[in-house]
């Protein structure tokens, strides 16, 4: 991995958290079982989307060039959009369990 | 106000789902319009001056589009008529989705169980092998003399050809490199032959060694490329081509199966109540979060499958680059240094990370279409028919990467250069310097291979390669679960004979490919060895095919072994026996391998290492997990 990470780390792991909170943003707001916060408005949360997702392809455009970090970008939270709802479905499951 | 029924309008028809027999006319008359798209790539590429321009990188588009316009006429056929609503067009659609999952599932699986691996094909053949040899890197201004002494006439080695020579440095550090010679024709990810490699210290001079190489990286490519299938290549592509036809059928017909209801619960995993509702959960977010990567993948595969059937029908069978033609033998010192040779690369291209630099003699072995069958080697090249010089000419070939470009190769590109002049012969495949439709070109495959975004993207495609392997096995268990003969007050439905047998086989074939490689991950270390050798020129290479073949065979035992203990024993045993067996065989492999002290001989060789120690794991917590289960469910112990 060490090109990319080694040579531009802050860019390479700020584009992962602020793509990471893309994909849970998104994820909060598509229809099916999410924990969607309340005081969450459909506005904030788009504002947010655009937000963070503007900043990880600036930051990754940096690191992998433009048009590779559209496809990361893509990846990656295609990535966490298959995972994070098995493991919050396997957390409430514990949680209701266990309450 | 209460609202009138319009005696007028007609009453909607009731949703119906086709008819055997008109579902096999509507899924003929479509694949009767994909053939007509992709000949008519063909004849297009042929009769149009616009699109013979482009060579041999505008047919492959050509034929890219016409798959892409076969999977939508093929979705099409099936849905066409009237439609009042979504629903009723999506019931057109339900029993042939489910029928092309069940049939098509299991080798799919098994193909991205393989294609998973196969993102590490270069770094498990490094891993693999033994500890090199001390003083096996050297210094780049050092290698002419190396050379000179190696091949030149006062070495000894006179009986040694200067025609049909060819010797590799891989660099080490932008200084240094290792020098080998590479003992038979090598293509990319096809058979690997072995090496003698250069190991030089200041007193005893140059010393030689054999390194053998694994055949297993390419094994499990050609696994990847065959769907599981145990065919040649040549024969396996075209029924590859038509599954893949059939799987973006699925995935559109997927899309509009969720669109009336199941959009609302897509994120949704319900893992309490009926087991049919928890598989349909996951298969639907699993389909639709990945969609696009099925489509890239599905898309790509038919291209691969297609174009080497059809490249002899185009006039694309020329290669675009145009390739200089200098006849005779070239005497080794006339060559260009490797450091001068580098230079001339970073001007040409600085943003290109050169990795290897492969000087080859004429006369050499060129690419065709028998020696990649031989070689075990994918048929489809992004080159076309003849990506190598003409057998008259030396070349010099670089291979390297880009972090800010995508590569055409799995985890590179290249560049033909003269070895005498440092001209350039064929630029195409350098990732800053292609034009805008070679660019594309390279998308297309880069999105296939996960070559681009360096190891990122390729942890990345692990993780979708996986999700995608659990995707196909939901689309079984959906099917199983849809099947099974429900029985009025009873909580468990019945199996019918269907179910029992295609349950066992769809579980044994992706159980026994989990184990087929994990046991060939297993040998793996064991097939490689490193010798050390006299002279250069007395040397047999080892027959690669033979240890191919014995790969093969302890495969495919091992898958037939699973499903018949699949047929015959109860279901958890044979889960836990097999998740155990797996396990273990990564630990073993882990073992050979941090005993040899290879594991840790480079960053990539360290991921592989914690990778597989990880998997182990994860696979023996399973099998204890399956014993337990099968303790509790059975209290007798049976």
């Amino acid at each position: 991995m060490r090109p990319e990470v080694v040579t531009e780390p802050v860019f390479f792991w700020g584009g992962l958290l602020a793509g990471a909170i893309w994909a849970v943003l998104l994820w909060v707001q598509l229809p099916g079982q999410t924990p969607r916060p309340e005081r969450l408005s459909r506005s904030a949360a788009i504002v947010g989307l655009i937000l963070s997702g503007g900043i990880a392809w600036i930051l990754w455009a940096r690191v992998f060039g433009a048009i590779p970090a559209f496809f990361c970008l893509g990846g990656w939270s295609m990535a966490m959009l298959c995972i994070v709802p098995i493991l919050w479905a396997i957390l409430v499951s514990n949680q209701s369990r266990t309450s | 106000m209460q609202r009138r029924p319009d005696r007028t309008s007609r009453p909607s028809s009731p949703p119906r789902p086709h008819s055997p027999a008109t579902l096999w006319l509507r899924l003929f008359i479509g694949s009767a319009a994909a053939a007509l798209f992709i000949i008519a790539s063909c004849w297009a590429d042929r009769e149009f001056a616009c699109f013979q321009a482009y060579g041999v990188t505008g047919f492959f588009l050509l034929i890219t589009g016409a798959c892409l316009a076969g999977i939508v006429g093929l979705t099409l056929s099936i849905g066409f008529g009237d439609s009042q609503k979504l629903q009723h067009l999506a019931i057109r659609y339900r029993s042939l989705h489910g029928w092309i999952g069940i049939l098509t599932g299991s080798m799919l699986s098994m193909s991205f169980l393989a294609g998973t691996l196969t993102l590490f094909a270069a770094p498990l053949q490094q891993w693999s092998q033994p500890s090199l040899p001390a003083h096996s890197t050297i210094p780049l201004t050092d290698i002419p003399t190396v050379l000179d002494e190696l091949l030149g006439p006062t070495s000894g080695n006179t009986s040694l050809p200067s025609s049909g020579l060819h010797y590799r440095l891989t660099l080490k550090t932008p200084d240094t490199a290792s020098l080998s010679f590479p003992m038979g024709p090598d293509l990319p990810l096809g058979l690997p032959t072995p090496h003698i490699l250069v190991s030089q210290s200041g007193t005893q001079g140059a010393s030689l060694y054999r390194l053998t190489p694994s055949p297993v990286p390419a094994f499990i490519g050609g696994l990847h490329r065959r769907l599981g299938l145990p065919l040649p290549e040549n024969q396996a592509m075209p029924f590859v081509g038509v599954v893949c036809l059939l799987y973006g059928l699925a995935l559109f017909s997927g899309v509009i199966l969720l669109l009336p209801g199941m959009w609302r619960t897509l994120m949704t995993v319900r893992l309490q109540g009926h087991a049919r509702r928890l598989w349909l959960d996951l298969h639907s977010l699993l389909g639709l979060c990945s969609l696009p990567f099925h489509l890239i993948i599905a898309l790509t595969t038919a291209l691969f499958a297609f174009s080497p059937l059809l490249h002899s029908f185009s006039t694309a069978a020329r290669s675009d680059a145009t390739l200089q033609r200098t006849a005779g033998t070239t005497p080794i010192s006339s060559f260009l240094p490797p450091d001068r040779a580098l230079t001339y690369l970073h001007a040409m291209a600085p943003e290109f990370h050169p990795l290897m630099l492969d000087y080859v003699l004429s006369p050499h072995a060129t690419d065709s279409h028998a020696e990649r069958l031989a070689l075990h080697a994918p048929l489809y090249s992004a080159n076309g028919e003849q990506s190598l010089p003409p057998t008259e000419q030396p070349y010099l070939l670089a291979e390297g990467t880009d972090p800010h470009n995508p590569l055409i190769g799995r985890d590179r590109g290249a560049v033909l250069l003269d070895p005498k002049t440092g001209e350039l012969i064929d630029s195409q495949n350098l990732p800053s310097q292609q034009t805008p439709t070679r660019r594309i070109l390279t998308w297309c495959l880069a999105l296939h291979f996960g070559s681009f975004g360096g190891e990122f993207v390729r942890w990345l495609y692990v993780a979708l390669g996986l999700c995608g392997v659990g995707f196909f096995h939901t689309a079984n268990q959906l099917w199983l679960n849809t099947h099974r003969r429900k029985i009025p007050g009873e909580t468990t439905p019945m199996e019918t004979p269907a179910t029992f047998w295609l349950g066992r086989l769809s579980e044994g074939t992706l159980l026994g490919c989990l184990l087929g490689l994990c046991s060939i991950i297993a040998i793996s270390p064991l097939l490689t060895d490193l010798t050390p050798i006299a002279y250069l020129p007395s040397l047999t290479p080892p027959n690669m095919e033979r240890t191919y073949q014995l790969i093969s065979l302890s495969y495919y035992g091992i898958i037939a072994l699973t499903l018949t203990s699949y047929c015959l024993l109860p279901k958890q045993i044979c889960r836990g026996t097999v998740l155990a067996l797996a396990a273990l065989c990564l630990s073993g492999a882990v073992t050979i391998v941090v005993w040899r002290h290879t594991a840790l001989q480079s960053p990539l060789s360290t991921e592989l290492t914690i990778a597989f120690s990880v998997a182990s794991l994860i696979l023996w917590m399973g099998a204890l997990h399956t014993f337990q289960l099968w303790r509790r469910n059975s209290p007798v112990g049976r």
